[in-house]
């Protein structure tokens, strides 16, 4: 028994490929690699591995931190340990390829929700116009980007962009782009947009291309507020002045969807407004959101 | 009567043999394990104390007046002093009086002393319980768990009251069978030690009444004559003579004694709940799953060691009912209550689980001394089945003892320096966990795989951002000259040339801090054991 169990921890122990053997892997991964069609690693631990190996052509932030698999039409495998991508156990493999101890595989989505406009790529001040309103008084927050980034660490705020469009004050009133860790402590690429106590931080997108809804997501870092019990932060949607309707988003629920139907432009080109605000008596309210126009 | 055999003089020369070569083995290996956060701490903690060591040369008495032990033993006062007192005084001697060793390694030596002792103790109690074989073989077992050896090494106190238990242990029963003045007082003073070691010494009290219940029922169970004497004077002495040890040894309680009491059982008590991965969920408030201990033990304790402890754990119960030897009962009930106790706290979901194995590691020596009764059960049925010609009972004992002993050893040099990555195959190894969701590394210690990548990468002058490795610990790898001496650590990402990141699910937002911060996603270097991802270092473009 004691030389079984040797044996079991040797075979343990180098079954799993090292990393000079993901580095060889590179040219086959980027040959297979398509825009817009993020590479998933199985196991999920094993990603890091990958992206030291691949580097930042195999793994661009917006599919890395992507809201969900939903709108993703296929994605590329890496699999090692005969492990799969459980969060798309239900696309077809349309390819599969063995080299060494890796497999990849091309997974195709059954039913993808077809996107027409992701709003987290126009967060610059051609597409998008960003005021504050407090005490009846609205100020424009001017784009910049050259602001100090800022990060907290592990108990601190997230990272704060270079690139925003900064309002006059507190310092995390601005919108930008940065990212956050869901409920899983997995990566959500969002628009922060925190509401100031007792204003309202507008944003006012242009030349959105209406399709059959607007899909969101909303969240905050999942780790500082996981359990706060503050009041929830709400976020408006109009379009044109037309209320589209609202989603309200409570701290402890972490990277959470919604969506409104926006049937009745489908085929326009329309200005989208965003209002995000929270109870007066709240002080330090987070928010980031995603939202996308789905065909 | 009893089967206990005294100890000869051949027997300590071994216990010295398995101790020294635990020492050697351990020195070996410590160059290259970074250090963890709690080093760092009480690694300034004796550097005080070291500080303090020169007012007492300067100044004799006035060194312990209010204000100097308040300046002096302030710092970390949540822990008794007496390790980080060694520590001191070990930092002093070896490395800044005779420079025999590394800083960080005069530090840790007190630990890894106190892990020697362990496996010398473990060999004489297994000796005079269950013979020679199995006491060498209860040692080892021992020594060859891998997340035992990881924290022998380290500057930390769970190794030293792992260490303490046992040794109190052992000489409570000796006064307990035989309760002479000198054996009476050595059990209160070394309890005393163990209180001044760490806060697991306030269950030991508890733990010698169930002993005690234990042995009295079963002497009338099987109406045998009293062991010890009717006044269990060793009971007494721990009880009486053991705080009164701890309190002339910690300077700290000499003012408002009742008030620093308190304030030391209210941080223990109440002590506030880090997070902790298990089975793929971060726990960090209660209820904590009363799974995590036994879980976590079967998946780091070699399973040929816990197979030898449920066989002798077999062969006592069977023992219990079988045998009338009252004396043989007081030793191993004490090793099941030992085991027993150290487990206990993990019952209720309120306790906290942060530190992983190392919370229980004081009841390992017990169940290893268990695991030698299975061994010497294993032995001599082995021994039946072999043919006549075969039985060298010499051949059949060091045959067997080295089949079973491969693995445990094998496993733990291969763990080192990934202590905490380290799992069982019972689990799939390490790669294994990591599917599973057990955690892969705390303390952020790992830096110390990534010593010389960032010395190669960091421009002159450079400043790294740390992340879980405390600032303490980063300056003990300068001082040993394992990282570049113009180098600084950091925790503030966006004044950072190089950032780690020691992987924890909880603590990923910092990961993410560094893509948006560095604008990469892509670490320059990994530090992984069996290809698991551990500690990965990014580098700003």
């Amino acid at each position: 028994m004691g030389l079984a169990e040797l044996g079991l921890h040797v075979w343990f122990a180098t079954r799993t490929p090292r990393i000079d053997e993901w580095r060889a892997l590179e040219t086959a991964v980027l040959a297979h690699k398509r825009a817009g069609e993020p590479l998933v690693v199985a196991p999920a631990w094993a990603e890091p591995l990958a992206r030291e190996a691949f580097g930042d052509r195999a793994f661009p932030l917006d599919e890395l931190a992507r809201a969900d698999d939903a709108s993703m039409p296929s994605l590329l495998e890496v699999s090692v340990l005969g492990a799969r991508y459980e969060p798309a156990r239900n696309f077809r493999v349309v390819s599969e390829e063995h080299v060494g101890r890796f497999t990849l595989r091309r997974l195709q989505n059954p039913a993808p929700v077809r996107v027409r406009f992701r709003f987290l790529d126009h967060v610059n001040p051609s597409d998008l116009r960003v005021t504050l309103t407090r005490g009846g008084v609205t100020v424009p927050c001017p784009y910049t980007d050259h602001a100090l980034p800022t990060a907290g660490g592990l108990h601190g705020e997230v990272a704060f962009p270079r690139a925003r469009f900064a309002c006059p004050d507190p310092e995390r009133t601005f919108v930008g782009v940065t990212v956050i860790d869901d409920q899983t402590y997995a990566p959500r690429r969002c628009i922060w947009a925190a509401p100031p106590p007792g204003g309202v931080l507008s944003l006012a997108f242009r030349a959105v291309p209406f399709g059959s809804a607007l899909r969101g997501f909303g969240g905050l870092s999942y780790f500082l507020f996981r359990d706060s019990d503050a009041p929830p932060v709400t976020l408006a949607l109009a379009s044109d002045g037309a209320p589209l309707g609202s989603y309200t988003h409570e701290d402890a629920s972490g990277w959470h969807g919604f969506s409104f139907s926006t049937a009745p432009f489908t085929g326009q080109s329309r200005g989208v407004e965003l209002g995000v605000s929270a109870p007066d008596e709240a002080p330090d309210r987070h928010f980031c959101f995603a939202l996308e126009a789905l065909e | 009567m009893t089967g206990q055999k005294p100890l000869e003089r051949l027997d300590a020369r071994i216990a010295v043999g398995l101790g020294g070569g635990y020492l050697a083995l351990l020195l070996s290996g410590v160059h290259s394990l970074g250090y963890t956060r709690d080093e760092g701490f009480y690694a300034y903690a004796a550097r005080v104390l070291e500080l303090w060591f020169e007012l007492v040369r300067e100044q004799g008495f006035a060194a312990f007046s209010r204000v100097n032990v308040d300046h002096f033993f302030g710092v970390n006062h949540e822990h008794p002093v007496l390790m980080k007192f060694l520590f001191a005084l070990s930092h002093r001697s070896f490395h800044e009086r005779w420079p025999i060793f590394e800083s960080g390694t005069a530090l840790r030596l007190p630990g890894m002393l106190m892990a020697a002792l362990a496996v010398g103790v473990i060999y004489c109690w297994g000796r005079e319980t269950a013979g020679r074989a199995a006491g060498v073989v209860s040692a080892l077992l021992f020594a060859f768990m891998p997340r035992v050896f990881f924290h022998a090494h380290l500057a930390c106190f769970d190794v030293a009251v792992t260490s303490m238990w046992l040794v109190t242990s052992y000489a409570y029963v000796h006064a307990f069978l035989r309760p002479r003045v000198a054996s009476v007082l050595g059990a209160g003073v070394l309890y005393g030690l163990f209180l001044d070691t760490k806060h697991n010494a306030w269950i030991f009290p508890f733990a010698l009444l169930a002993h005690l219940a234990c042995v009295r029922i079963f002497e009338r169970w099987r109406r045998l004559p009293r062991s010890g004497t009717r006044v269990p004077w060793a009971l007494l002495g721990v009880v009486g003579i053991g705080p009164c040890v701890l309190f002339l040894c910690w300077p700290w309680l000499w003012f408002d004694t009742g008030a620093r009491l308190l304030e030391w059982f209210h941080f223990h008590l109440a002590h506030d709940y880090y997070n902790m991965e298990f089975l793929g969920r971060t726990y960090w408030k209660p209820p904590m799953p009363r799974l995590y201990a036994p879980v976590m033990t079967l998946a780091t304790v070699p399973l040929v060691t816990l197979v030898l402890f449920a066989l002798g754990a077999f062969e006592i119960a069977r023992a219990i009912r079988r045998e009338a030897d009252a004396e043989r009962w007081v030793h191993e009930s004490a090793w099941l209550v030992g085991l027993g106790a150290s487990y206990a706290p993990w019952l209720s979901t309120d306790t906290p689980i942060f530190g992983g194995t190392k919370h229980w590691l004081t009841a390992y020596p017990f169940l290893c001394l268990v695991a030698g009764r299975g061994f010497a059960l294993v032995r001599s049925h082995v021994a039946e089945l072999l043919p006549e010609k075969w039985r060298d009972p010499r051949l059949v004992t060091s045959g067997l003892a080295a089949t079973l002993l491969a693995g445990p050893f094998a496993m733990t040099l291969h763990s080192h320096p990934w202590g905490l990555t380290f799992y069982t195959p019972l689990v799939g190894g390490a790669p294994g966990a990591a599917s599973l969701g057990l955690n892969r590394t705390f303390w952020g210690y790992t830096t110390g795989a990534l010593v010389d990548t960032i010395d190669a990468l960091a421009p002159e002058h450079a400043t790294i951002y740390i992340h879980d490795t405390a600032a303490q610990s980063f300056e003990l790898l300068k001082e040993d000259g394992r990282l570049r001496s113009d180098l600084s650590g950091t925790l503030a990402l966006p004044l950072s040339k190089l950032a780690l990141y020691h992987h924890e699910p909880h603590m990923r937002r910092v990961e993410y801090e560094t893509w948006v911060l560095y604008g990469t996603v892509a670490p320059v270097a990994m530090g992984s054991y069996d290809g698991v991802p551990v500690v990965w270092l990014y580098e700003r473009p």
